[in-house]
């Protein structure tokens, strides 16, 4: 029996060192080969996925300031005696490098809770916030569920896109025809009582991964271009007498 | 020997170690994983994209539908005028004409394949030869809703007592029925305990210009005898103050005391699917228009102004028949308008001319109104302002995108289609005509707020008060 064994492991032939470097070394390459291909994979699909996001980010962010700008609207429905006025509606936007700042107040408010005194009019600003973390430019978009004296203050901040290189606000004016960069409808100064015909959007992102920024473009038109005025005194007035004619 | 052989074959075999193999099935493992998580990844990227996709198309297809319900609304004069020597020969005034109530078939050639079909149903018009007709990949629904068919919150804004109280017994009439006590007696969502009084004073002290606390007490003879209004937001602990002035859209009617989603659900807008069942509005022209408004309001228009003994008012089973007689006319005429003028509506109250036979056959008896011309100035038989709903639909695999415009369009300063000077831009300035001597680039001098705010409220397509994308 032993001799049996014996003769059996004679006759296996072990392997020399040669042949066990050599087929490490194909292991090796091989290997590397896979891992090659896998890593290359998983890195673009980590920068694919991370310039989608950018592309979300923008999109979604210039989409809600479009749909939110179109409803943006101006008021005359106030109390006689302007000491008594409870609200301030208003259309402010200002050029300031590298984001714009605009103010605005709107119907577009979302109520959520049950039973909660909010109604779909807000006053909304859109500029620009240091990101205390990584000290890059994030678009910050300001809420306040109540329409109160102060258009520009207030409310409730989150922030709407990340590292944004600059967002480029024009307003086009619907008496000279001409983009301004500067609205202004508290002012007498500026454009008293009046809403831009269009507003221009241009925000650019960083590109994150690619060294290219994303420039996203849009110009969005203005529903209500007047001060809303149907159940004013005046209005009143005047529909009463055009009817008259 | 043979036996042999095969034996040392098959433990050679066993001897031998697929490393190969292995190392290739695992690469395989880990590249199905890796690729499978790509793909879910991607999947999700383009899912989200095509959603952004498909809701900016519904966008801009519920923009034409609005664009398009507003031009309807626009050609109504046209069309009054069209058909007014008819009525000429019966020695009547053409009514308002409710274009809006067929927008769907009316617009049909605009909108998808099905809306196409509905409108060659109606006109015998086969559409499918026109050019650049209908809409690919994707469909609007229209519904107008005629906001002086409502009652309108905002009259309490004009500061009349008078026309403050009416509308207190028209909202009381809309409150009051018993079944509703529950809502009133329970506390609210503050907390408080707001019954039909307070809350019907509290919607009119938001909206008049005065500092006084509104009764809402039909039977009290000075309308503002209450006091000075409190300070009920601020004391429980609301970061708001009474506005004071008229609402500017129906949801601020939220911001009202006593309001609850109960109330809203309730009597502001008991059906949110199908708007044309709301029975509030804040846009109405401040007249209801006795043509269009349903048959309670009507009973409530009637019985604002009736003497109080009159039996109509007082007779549940008069009412009953009013309304049901009203149902009737309203369900055959299919919306072709019952009254030609005010004076028509108070007439057939009055139990005069044929409709009015029609209504003592059904045992109303005459009404008695204490002031005619109160009445006349409180109703109109042509609405000016419409709710315009328009839902933009895109279909997609498995799944539909919906993106719904409301709009409210005010027409009574717009001039009739056709009329010149009107343009859109330059904040609707009039404009020289084709042909004309251009005028200068400058601004116009007497470019005022007010100068501007005249000339936008003349577009024929109405003037946008209301705009809200959901």
């Amino acid at each position: 029996m032993s001799t049996g064994n014996r003769r059996q492991r004679a006759g296996e032939r072990g392997l020399t060192l040669l042949e066990v470097l050599v087929s490490i070394g194909i292991l090796a390459m091989v290997a590397t080969l896979v891992y090659g291909a896998l890593d290359g994979m998983s890195k673009s699909k980590t920068t694919i996925g991370k310039m989608n996001e950018r592309y979300q980010q923008g999109r979604s962010a210039v989409s809600r300031l479009s749909r939110e700008l179109q409803s943006a609207f101006l008021s005359v429905h106030e109390p006689l005696v302007a000491s008594q006025s409870t609200r301030l509606t208003a259309f402010i936007g200002h050029r300031e490098s590298p984001i714009d700042r605009l103010d605005f107040t709107s119907f577009s408010h979302r109520r959520f809770g049950r039973d909660t005194h909010e109604s779909d009019q807000n006053e909304l600003g859109y500029f620009g916030s240091r990101d205390p973390d990584d000290g890059g430019l994030d678009l910050a978009r300001r809420e306040d569920k109540y329409i109160d004296l102060e258009p520009e203050r207030g409310g409730v901040v989150a922030v709407v896109a990340e590292d944004v290189k600059s967002l480029s606000l024009a307003y086009l004016d619907p008496l000279t025809g001409e983009w301004v960069e500067d609205w202004d409808s508290t002012q007498a100064a500026g454009q008293f009582m009046r809403l831009p015909l269009q507003v221009h959007i241009i925000l650019v992102l960083d590109g994150g991964p690619s060294p290219e920024p994303i420039t996203f473009s849009t110009k969005v038109p203005i529903a209500m271009q007047a001060p809303i005025a149907f159940a004013s005194l005046n209005a009143a007035a005047t529909a009463t007498s055009t009817v008259k004619k | 020997m043979s036996g042999r052989l095969a034996a040392k074959r098959r433990k050679r075999r066993t001897r031998e170690r697929g490393v190969a193999l292995i190392l290739v099935l695992g690469a395989i493992t880990i590249l199905t994983v890796f690729l499978t998580e790509l793909q879910e990844g991607t999947s999700a990227d383009v899912a989200a994209a095509v959603a952004e996709r498909d809701a900016l198309k519904a966008e801009y297809v519920a923009r034409s539908g609005v664009n398009l319900s507003r031009l309807l609304i626009a050609t109504e004069p046209t069309i009054r005028r069209a058909i007014a020597p008819l009525f000429m020969m019966l020695k009547r005034k053409p009514p308002q004409i409710p274009v809006w109530s067929f927008s769907d078939m009316v617009l049909g050639p605009f909108n998808d394949e099905a809306g196409a079909e509905a409108f060659s149903g109606l006109a015998g018009v086969d559409t499918s030869t026109g050019k650049n007709l209908g809409l690919g990949g994707g469909s609007f629904v229209v519904t107008i809703v005629d906001e002086d068919s409502k009652l309108d919150l905002n009259v309490a804004a004009r500061g009349e007592a008078l026309t403050q109280m009416r509308f207190a017994l028209q909202l009381l009439g809309l409150i009051g029925p018993p079944q509703y006590n529950e809502l009133f007696e329970s506390r609210d969502g503050d907390g408080q305990f707001s019954d039909r009084a307070a809350i019907c004073g509290a919607l009119v002290d938001w909206a008049d210009y005065d500092e006084n606390l509104f009764g809402c007490d039909p039977t009290a003879t000075n309308a503002s005898a209450s006091g000075g209004e409190d300070n009920y937001y601020q004391t429980i602990g609301l970061d708001y103050l009474r506005k004071n002035a008229a609402f500017d859209s129906l949801d601020e009617v939220r911001l009202v005391r006593g309001v609850s989603d109960d109330f809203w659900a309730t009597f502001v807008d008991p059906d949110p699917g199908d708007p044309k069942s709301r029975l509030l509005t804040v846009w109405g022209q401040g007249r209801i228009n006795v043509n269009n408004a349903n048959a309670q309001t009507l009973w409530a228009i009637v019985c604002g102004f009736a003497t109080d003994e009159t039996p109509l008012c007082v007779d549940p089973v008069q009412a009953q028949s009013f309304v049901m007689g009203v149902q009737l006319a309203q369900s055959l005429l299919q919306g072709a308008p019952l009254f030609t003028s005010e004076k028509d509506f108070v007439n057939v109250m009055k139990g005069k001319g044929p409709l009015g036979e029609i209504l003592v056959t059904l045992n109303v008896q005459p009404v008695t109104f204490k002031s005619e011309a109160e009445l006349r100035k409180a109703i109109t038989t042509e609405s000016k302002m419409f709710s315009i709903y328009v839902d933009g639909v895109v279909p997609g695999r498995g799944r539909e995108t919906r993106v719904r415009i409301h709009t409210v369009v005010d027409f009574r300063s717009a001039v009739e289609l056709g009329e010149a000077g009107f343009s859109p831009l330059f904040g609707g300035m009039p404009q020289p005509l084709p042909g004309q001597q251009p005028a200068n680039n400058e601004a116009p001098t007497e470019a005022t707020p007010e100068a501007i705010a005249a000339a936008l409220a003349s577009n024929p397509a109405g003037n946008v008060v209301y705009w809200r994308i959901e």
